[in-house]
């Protein structure tokens, strides 16, 4: 205790000499005291009683200023709120359109064009009644095949159960729809073999 | 489940069917699972035709999936289905008229959705197109190399009399 009496006596010693020379020299202003001095008065008792001077006089840290704007907003800032920036660009321009390259319809990149679709959708309703009506409830057992007018039977049609549609042959629905046009796989091998393939069914 | 069963056994019926994207895509799943069940184990396996029976609620189409789809599909790699988003038709709002999406199994008699590529190099048009195109750059080319030395220089010169002007006052400024 006493020990620790001397040590601090003698570091204020020195640190009072060091601030002596260091103001006087014009070195550095002195420190600020944290602690304002004690004045004492008659009998000794203090005249003044102060509180230790802190930034942080509720000990509450910046709890005391929650919800509080801590830096002021640029003019930048004031004059993109004010005159409705954000409502200008609500209105986005639709770039995932493009055009068909059979009808020239539009539509939306990555899905079916509709012109298109609807020609295929009538047909497919009215191929797949005719399947259903002839059908009926009896077990399936056969790969269905469409017989449009005025077409020959193709050569398996005894596997293959058949339904007959009572108008011609679209255009654009070929009969031949599975058949590849070549036996082999790469064009490299297709030019080695020089074979030719005829296409079946083509009506 | 009820949903799901109604939409597998739809498939299966009609082979080509429109309903709303979210329907198609998990209808998917069950239905190929089940194709590849019958391909695997066959009619003579017990789960396999329980399976099939619990989905399928029109029982013609038991007999579909062993004696028609299963030849149909055994040798295949890739999936036996194919769901297609279609244009959705606005405003969406009601159930009927979310955006839908077409699901299908493939190798089905129905003319095909999808258009098969027109600018592929290797379609016979496109070869005698492009051999068209080749003749056509070729005949130009000759054309503009005959032309070379023989340009008409008289439309370079924008205005012979400005020239003229410019260089006097040049000059005069030189004097100066």
């Amino acid at each position: 205790m006493a020990v620790r009496n001397a040590w601090n006596s003698l570091k204020h010693c020195f640190n009072s000499f060091e601030e002596v020379l260091s103001v006087s020299l014009g070195l550095r202003y002195p420190y600020k005291p944290t602690y304002q001095a004690v004045l004492l008065g008659e009998n000794n008792q203090q005249t003044t009683a102060l509180a230790p001077q802190n930034s942080d006089p509720f000990g509450l840290g910046d709890g005391f200023l929650w919800a509080v704007p801590k830096h002021r907003r640029t003019i930048e800032k004031r004059m993109r709120r004010k005159f409705g920036a954000a409502n200008l660009l609500r209105i986005r321009p639709r770039n995932d359109l493009t055009v068909c390259t059979r009808c020239g319809h539009h539509h939306e990149i990555g899905i079916l064009c509709d012109h298109c679709y609807k020609k295929v959708q009538e047909e497919t309703k009215l191929a797949q009644d005719l399947v259903q009506e002839k059908l009926g409830l009896s077990a399936v057992d056969k790969e269905v095949i469409l017989l449009y007018e005025n077409e020959a039977a193709p050569q398996d049609a005894q596997n293959k159960f058949v339904v007959e549609v009572p108008k011609p042959r679209p255009q654009w629905f070929s009969r031949n729809l599975l058949q590849r046009t070549t036996e082999v796989e790469t064009p490299k091998a297709v030019a080695e073999t020089n074979q030719v393939v005829k296409p079946a069914d083509m009506g | 489940m009820f949903r799901m069963q109604k939409t597998v056994t739809a498939l299966f019926k009609h082979e080509r069917l429109e309903v709303t994207r979210n329907t198609a895509d998990e209808a998917r799943g069950y239905a190929e699972r089940l194709i590849s069940e019958a391909i695997r184990y066959g009619d003579k396996h017990n789960a396999t035709m329980e399976l099939a029976d619990f989905w399928l609620l029109e029982k013609q189409l038991v007999h579909k999936l062993f004696k028609v789809l299963v030849p149909r599909f055994e040798n295949y790699n890739i999936s036996y289905t194919r769901c297609l988003p279609l244009t959705p038709t606005y405003p969406c709002t009601k159930t009927d008229q979310f955006p839908k999406s077409l699901l299908e199994l493939r190798g089905n008699p129905y003319p095909p959705v999808m258009p098969k590529d027109p600018h592929n190099g290797s379609l016979l048009h496109n070869i005698l197109l492009e051999e068209a195109r080749k003749e056509m750059r070729q005949t130009q080319y000759l054309e503009t190399a005959k032309s070379i030395g023989k340009e008409d220089k008289s439309a370079w010169v924008v205005n012979e009399k400005a020239e003229d002007s410019g260089s006097s006052s040049e000059d005069e400024r030189k004097k100066d």
